[in-house]
């Protein structure tokens, strides 16, 4: 091992040496080209094994010359500060890049490949406490996780799951403010009647203190069970959710979390506006799909607030869960890592959830998130934190570090504008070097990019979210970082749907700086007309700007939200059922699903007689159970054509009861979402992903445009 | 034939003494304590000047008046630091002089340097320093400068004007496009100093009609050598040292300086070798651009306006020749300086009972002008064609220009240049990474239009071109223009920085504007020429390596020069190239003298000869087809073509005949290439191409080639000629500072007819350590040779970054969790 280490130092510090000298331009350019040919063929071919890492290292050669470059010969001269003070704040941006770039090349150099189940002896399961939080979701919503955490395989006599409510606290209850007051007892008296109804135990408690870390530290205290899993309110598990990830804790007495992913069955506002969730991998399935395997190696994997399973005996440990952040998962996991507990990663969806549906429900959850990160970064410092190997030192700050993109990005929108506008010269190089460096080094990191997590992030969309966000992200990032422990938790929103085409409240900004982008584009353009001994120079600020400007205008896209009635998208299913009407049964099958209905093809002479808007109902065999299921539909739509009708219907729960069947028509076979994911994780490469974004880009900026005139006249959108 | 009523025969019946000590200084900024010069040589007696062996004369005259009553001329500590001659003891006041001594008499002091001066462009300045003796500089003088001009000078405009040590003398509108016209001043009493005098023109000359930057090309003023020149009136005293009189030489109408060698035992060995080594010491006192030897056997010198006569021998040869020799030279070395009368030049008299004893006394001639050991060189000599001496930058210098001797100029015109040189050690690695910085202090209005830029040229190639964008006028206050080092040379180097102005006016050019000179740029001497830290290792063979020098910590062995017969012009020769090597490496080098069959041992060596004498093989080893000579003789008449050049020649089939489509666009891209990053096809060659032999052309004088010795790490040079008078005459051109500072790769061709030289590259070259290993040197180097040899660079990174993701797959998968 230690010889190993040697041999691998040895060779990265010849490898620094060699890229160290100052050679001339025309051997960087053909460095350059060689390098990229090569990336090109490696990406092509993609050989697995050492060759994943000789790409990774002829990429990074590229990236250390770029640095070494840009470093000893790019700073503008301190004698001019208007140029040296912008001039550094971009190299110090672009360095954070490259940093970011080193962690997580690290970070996921050799994930771990996806995890077996772990041993399962059905006689010596421990006991499970299921802890469903929630604050102020919707019945409905809980009512269907609710039964879907009842309907869990596993034996009745070792799962109790918990619906701790922090929506009917006798705080809340006792409000002086009396519609809160009366909301809380209604909400109180509702929960508890469907808790009863679903077998489930609900929880309250005196007073909302330390938010969703407290909540859930309440129900640590009025439970037992070994292990403890947690599903946010709007995450419904699959039957097999325990089975996937208990077994891990037989097979290592030390661990403190098994953490499956988020799976979302409904897409975010910019899949929702951009249309891209049925063909285009969702964002987080970078982080699920790649990150956390990689985190896995090395034992680093992290808390992500629901869908996992953590170990009564560490979170005693550590005093339960911690709520010092807003961001207590990442926080409880990074205190228990540095105690000393493991924790690894099941790459399996295993719960489908809800996310934020509007933009700005979208970004009220992203500040939650950056700040909780800020927070652990000031206060748990990860990269010096006692009791954490190294690599999970490099892990912690890759992730909390990540979130001041905000920084960047505004970096690189602004210094284009500076030169375009005010004429700063804040990165002094020659035409032939900035293709030799600057142009190799865009390329190779794309196509890294692209070669780590093509068929989890197309190209440009990590650009364009970063982008979507800084705009409110950056506020902030910078408040909770001068005022560390100003941040409350906010409760994201999740269940909202979007009734009407409008611009989102919060869009305004990107109009503002989509014009102002267009000037500099207006500017470009002027000015290599009128300056041609400086086209060059204008010429390549402006192709900066003009992808900036690509972005910006994808964004408007983005912020305009489209009208969309389904909630959650509908997933095949194929399953038989009958069908009642009126007492009649005929044979049917399920087509698809989605929260709130379904589609169904039934065969029967007189089913055209079914009016729109009836009362059916089906009967169906739930997963697990051998008596047959009936759920209430209201027939929303009919196409009959001979014998056959397609029926949409919506779901009628009569009952609390009824939910169970509704979750196990939704939830209850999880490999159907993974085939879902599958179906969109292809890589389309780097170039026809460009070509792709560019066309993307170009009718969101229309789009937008159309939403902002629509609602300059006042008419709704 | 001998001529014994050589006029000077006369004047050595008393003067022939040994010169006392004289300030001799190895540079003229050299405040170390005096030294003597030269005394006798006899092993018993100590140093101190001898007066005692040579009955010293009363002064003939007293000295001149020096401080006429009205000039407040500095004279008694003369500004420039020059070896002070008013500062000697009483009794050594004037040497020995010959009591019939000439007459107060005018004589002439050619000034230019160089075959032609001409000053081009909107303002050209040229800046060089003579050497006047103490009877030179005492006496009346005139100056006259003849000049002739480009016939669209705007008189009105125009002015050439001439300083001497600042002072400025002629000022005359530049009006003389019809014929060369003499202008002709009194230079005041004073001005002149004994040592070195500051020479400074100056021209000023905008167009007649034409505001645009192209036509400022076409503005010129030539000066004619033959015809510019102090008028000296004074007697003639005897020099106060060899060393006074050999600085003082001066030059001829055409800008030479030559040293007439009479050497009656010239075919001897060891006579031959303390000549040669003379001939170095005197040229590195000289340090004149265009310096040349003449030998003879037989003719007593007569030397003329920049030469100097030098009679060399034993008692017993020179005395059945040379009857006035003084009797002293049979028991002791004696090294003496005749005066020269009227127009004649000084003669210089060294001889000795043996060959020994004259050895020593040359070395003691050399001892006063080569540097001490240990003593570290940090200026090349240049003043002498270019003031101030360059600077020997060993890089992490960083130096304001006005140490250079840039001035701040303020500008109304449209094309400045100005120049400096600085110089660099012959071990010079690092043009093909190199790139130092030009801090700028510069200054302009808003007159000046973006689209104006700064340029700085290095020997004359563009380097870098900083445009100029402000619309409103600006100041760069130290702005770094990167200067790639791609044509430094070993040696001096000329670095221009030209500025073109761009405005509207110019544009739009009315009447009066070409003659307006309001400032619109102004560049100042703060302004910093900031050099690299730069590799350094030797390279054999590079020939341009001659014209820079080394600092050594170890004093170097003897060099060996290699010469199949001794006579006269071959030894010219090889004077002439010895003292200009001498001179660039600011050293004399260790002579001894071999034959081209001996065994040459290891060490560098030299090798002078025709082409006849040099043996096949040694041909072969430096590149010369030896099966070619037959047809290398010296032409009659016009220069005759080449014979078929075969890469010219390909290339022009090449061009005549399309290729295919394909090709076309491989070609058009490796053009693109070459324009845009000075890449071909042939930097990315991996495997060098061996140097073929050449045949030398008909019309080459001279061969310069420079190889690998046999053995391996030695330095071995040669020129070779058809014939020893082509010999003679080809090394006297090449060595000419204009054409000198051309030499470079394995093999340079002048050709004195068209005054061509011609540079054949090496491709092999072997790299030779030069200064004791460092890690520093070794990255440095690394990076030189990596950047000229650029596909083995990505070669090394691939090699280098394919090992390293084995080794990190290889630790990697023994880290962390694993399935």
């Amino acid at each position: 091992m230690a010889r190993n280490v040697a041999f691998w130092a040895l060779s990265s510090a010849l490898v620094v040496c060699v890229l160290t000298l100052p050679v001339s331009t025309q051997t960087q350019l053909i460095l350059s080209f060689t390098i990229v040919v090569l990336i090109t063929v490696l990406k092509i071919t993609a050989p697995e094994g050492k060759w994943r890492l000789i790409t990774l290292a002829l990429g990074t050669s590229i990236v250390i010359r770029y640095v070494f470059w840009r470093t000893t010969e790019t700073i503008p001269p301190v004698s001019q500060l208007e140029n040296f003070i912008p001039g550094i704040l971009v190299y110090l941006a672009e360095m954070y890049s490259v940093l970011m770039l080193g962690l997580s090349l690290f970070i996921v150099a050799l994930p771990l490949p996806t995890r077996s189940g772990g041993t399962v002896e059905r006689d010596r399961l421990p006991k499970v406490d299921v802890f469903v939080p929630t604050y102020n979701e919707e019945y409905d919503l809980l009512a269907n996780t609710l039964a879907a955490a009842k309907a869990l395989d596993y034996p009745e006599d070792k799962l109790q799951i918990w619906l701790l409510d922090d929506g009917g606290t006798r705080q809340k209850q006792h409000s002086h403010d009396v519609r809160e007051a009366e909301t809380a007892i209604a909400r109180h008296h509702s929960l508890m009647e469907l808790c009863r109804v679903l077998g489930v135990n609900y929880l309250t408690r005196d007073r909302n203190e330390h938010a969703k870390a407290g909540n859930l530290n309440n129900g640590l205290a009025h439970s037992t069970g070994e292990l403890v899993a947690v599903f946010d309110a709007d995450h419904a598990p699959a039957r097999n959710f325990l089975l996937e990830t208990v077994g891990h804790f037989q097979d290592d007495p030390k661990l403190f979390l098994v953490q499956t992913p988020h799976f979302f069955i409904n897409p975010d506002p910019l899949e929702r506006n951009l249309q891209t969730f049925e063909r285009m991998p969702s964002e987080n399935e970078m982080f699920y799909g790649i990150i956390q395997k990689g985190l896995d190696r090395w034992n680093a994997a992290f808390f992500c607030g629901s869908a996992a399973v953590l170990s009564r005996a560490a979170l005693q440990e550590s005093n339960g869960f911690n709520g010092v952040s807003i961001t207590e998962d990442c926080e409880t996991a990074i205190v228990l890592h540095s105690a000393g507990w493991n924790s690894i990663y099941v790459d399996k969806p295993l719960i489908a959830g809800l996310q934020p549906a509007t933009f700005a429900s979208f970004i009220a959850q992203r500040s939650r998130w950056a700040q909780g990160m800020m927070q652990i970064l000031r206060f748990k410092a990860p990269m010096f934190r006692s009791g954490l190997s190294l690599p999970q030192r490099l892990c912690y700050t890759s992730s909390t570090l990540f979130w001041l993109f905000p920084f960047t990005r505004a970096t690189f929108l602004l210094a284009p504008l500076a030169y375009l506008f005010f004429g700063l010269e804040i990165f002094t190089s020659s035409g032939g070097e900035f293709l030799a460096y600057t142009g190799a080094y865009m390329v190779v990191n794309m196509m890294l990019q692209n070669y780590l997590y093509g068929s989890f992030r197309w190209p440009w969309i990590s650009e364009l979210y970063e982008y979507i966000q800084t705009v409110h992200l950056l506020p902030a990032v910078i408040s909770v970082m001068l005022n560390p422990r100003k941040p409350t938790f906010k409760v994201t929103a999740k269940d909202e749907t979007v009734s009407d085409d409008h611009l989102s409240e919060l869009g305004r900004p990107f109009f503002i700086i989509f014009g102002i982008l267009i000037v500099a584009l207006l500017v470009t353009a002027y000015r290599v007309y009128t300056e041609p001994y400086n086209a060059d120079v204008i010429l390549v600020v402006g192709g900066w700007n003009l992808l900036n400007l690509i972005i910006a205008g994808c964004a408007l896209g983005v912020v305009s939200e489209r009208r969309d009635r389904a909630s959650s998208r509908r997933f095949r299913v194929r399953r038989r059922c009958e069908l009642g009407v009126d007492g009649r049964w005929y044979p049917a099958s399920i087509e698809d699903v989605s929260v709130g209905g379904m589609r169904l093809q039934a065969y029967g002479k007189d089913l055209n007689a079914v009016s729109a808007d009836s009362l059916v109902e089906i009967r169906f065999k739930p997963h697990g159970s051998e008596e047959m299921a009936r759920l209430p539909l209201l027939v929303r739509s009919l196409h009959a054509s001979g014998e056959m009708a397609t029926l949409g219907c919506k779901y009628m729960p009569a009952d609390a009861s009824d939910h169970r069947w509704i979750a196990d028509l939704i939830f209850a076979n999880s490999s159907q979402w993974e085939q879902f994911q599958l179906g969109r994780r292809r890589n389309p490469g780097m170039l026809r992903g460009s070509i792709w974004f560019l066309g993307l880009a170009l009718y969101q900026t229309s789009r937008g445009l159309s939403y902002f005139i629509r609602g300059l006249r006042g008419k709704p959108a | 034939m001998i001529r014994p009523c050589n006029p000077l025969l006369p004047l050595l019946a008393g003067v022939l003494a040994l010169v006392p000590a004289a300030r001799a200084q190895v540079a003229p900024f050299d405040m170390s304590p005096e030294r003597s010069t030269l005394t006798a040589p006899v092993p018993q007696a100590p140093v101190p000047p001898a007066p005692q062996i040579v009955p010293r004369q009363a002064p003939a005259q007293p000295m001149p008046p020096r401080t006429p009553p009205a000039a407040p001329a500095p004279t008694p500590t003369p500004a420039i630091p020059a070896p002070s001659t008013s500062a000697r003891p009483p009794e050594q006041a004037v040497p020995a002089k010959q009591a019939a001594a000439t007459s107060a008499q005018t004589r002439r002091r050619y000034l230019v340097p160089a075959r032609r001066m001409v000053l081009e462009g909107e303002r050209a300045e040229r800046n060089w320093s003579i050497y006047l003796e103490d009877d030179e500089a005492s006496g009346a003088a005139e100056l006259q400068v003849t000049f002739q001009n480009a016939v669209v000078v705007a008189p009105e405009a125009s002015a050439l004007k001439v300083f001497i040590n600042g002072n400025l003398l002629v000022d005359e509108p530049i009006a003389a496009a019809d014929a060369p016209r003499p202008v002709r001043v009194k230079v005041p009493a004073g001005l002149l100093q004994p040592g070195g005098n500051r020479i400074r023109m100056l021209a000023v000359q905008r167009h007649r009609t034409d505001c645009d930057i192209r036509s400022t090309y076409d503005l010129w003023t030539e000066i004619d050598p033959s015809q510019t020149f102090l008028l000296l009136d004074g007697h003639r005293t005897t020099p106060d040292s060899i060393q006074e009189s050999v600085r003082a030489m001066g030059v001829d109408a055409t800008g030479a300086s030559q040293f007439q060698i009479w050497m009656p035992a010239l075919g001897q060995t060891n006579a031959a070798a303390a000549a040669l080594r003379l001939s170095q010491g005197l040229a590195l006192m000289a340090a004149m651009p265009n310096l040349s030897f003449q030998f003879s056997a037989t003719a007593v010198p007569t030397p003329g306006r920049g030469q100097i006569g030098v009679i060399i021998g034993t008692w017993s040869e020179l005395q059945p020749l040379f009857p006035a020799l003084p009797e002293t030279a049979r028991q002791a070395a004696i090294a003496t300086v005749l005066p020269g009368q009227g127009e004649s030049g000084e003669t210089l008299l060294v001889s000795g009972p043996t060959w020994d004893s004259i050895r020593s006394a040359v070395d003691t001639i050399i001892g006063t002008v080569d540097p001490q050991d240990g003593a570290r060189q940090d200026i090349v000599a240049t003043q002498r064609w270019s003031a101030p001496d360059a600077p020997l930058l060993l890089g992490g210098e960083n130096i304001p220009l006005s140490q250079l001797g840039i001035e701040t100029v303020e500008f109304g015109g449209r094309r400045l240049r100005m120049a400096f040189t600085i110089a660099v050690p012959s071990d010079f690695y690092a043009n093909a990474y190199g790139e130092a910085t030009l801090l700028l202090d510069a200054a302009f209005t808003d007159e000046v239009r973006p689209g104006s830029h700064i340029d700085v040229y290095v020997n004359g190639n563009i380097a870098s071109t900083l445009p100029i964008k402000a619309t409103q006028g600006g100041i760069f206050n130290q702005l770094p223009v990167k200067v790639p080092l791609r044509h430094i040379q070993p040696g001096p180097n000329r670095i221009w920085v030209e500025v073109a102005l761009d405005t509207a006016a110019d544009a739009v050019c009315l009447p009066g504007t070409p003659a307006a000179d309001r400032p619109r740029f102004a560049v100042f001497d703060s302004s910093r020429w900031v050099m690299p830290r730069f590799a350094r290792l030797g390279q054999i063979p590079n020939l341009s390596e001659l014209a820079g020098t080394l600092p050594s910590v170890e004093p170097p062995r003897p060099l060996l020069l290699s010469m199949d017969r001794l006579e006269p012009d071959t030894l010219g020769a090889a004077a002439t190239l010895l003292g200009k090597r001498a001179m660039a490496d600011g050293a004399a080098s260790g002579i001894e003298l071999g034959s081209m069959s001996q065994a040459l041992g290891s060490r560098d060596a030299l090798f002078v000869g025709t082409a006849a004498q040099i043996p096949p093989k040694l041909l072969t080893l430096f590149g010369i087809d030896p099966t070619a000579l037959t047809s290398w003789h010296p032409q009659v008449g016009s220069v005759t073509s080449d014979r078929n050049d075969t890469p010219a020649s390909m290339s022009k089939w090449r061009s005549q005949i399309s290729g295919s489509l394909l090709g076309d666009r491989l070609s058009a891209l490796e053009q693109w290439m070459n324009r845009s990053f000075d890449i071909s096809i042939d930097s990315l060659d991996i495997i060098r191409r061996r140097d073929g032999l050449v045949e030398p052309s008909v019309n080459d004088t001279v061969v310069l080639s420079q190889t690998l010795s046999p053995d391996g790490g030695n330095r071995w040079t040669a020129a070779i000629a058809s014939t020893s008078t082509d010999l003679r005459d080809g090394v006297i051109g090449l060595t000419e500072q204009e054409n000198w500072r051309q030499i470079a790769g394995r093999q340079t061709a002048y050709r004195a007819r068209t005054g061509e030289v011609i540079v054949r590259s090496a491709s092999e070259i072997n790299l030779v350590q030069t200064v004791p290993f460092s890690l520093a040197n070794f990255r440095l180097i690394a990076t030189n040779w990596l950047s000229s040899n650029i596909l083995i660079y990505a070669i090394v990174v691939v090699a280098l970054c394919s090992i390293l993701g084995i080794a990190t797959t290889v630790m990697l998968s023994r880290m962390g969790r694993r399935t």
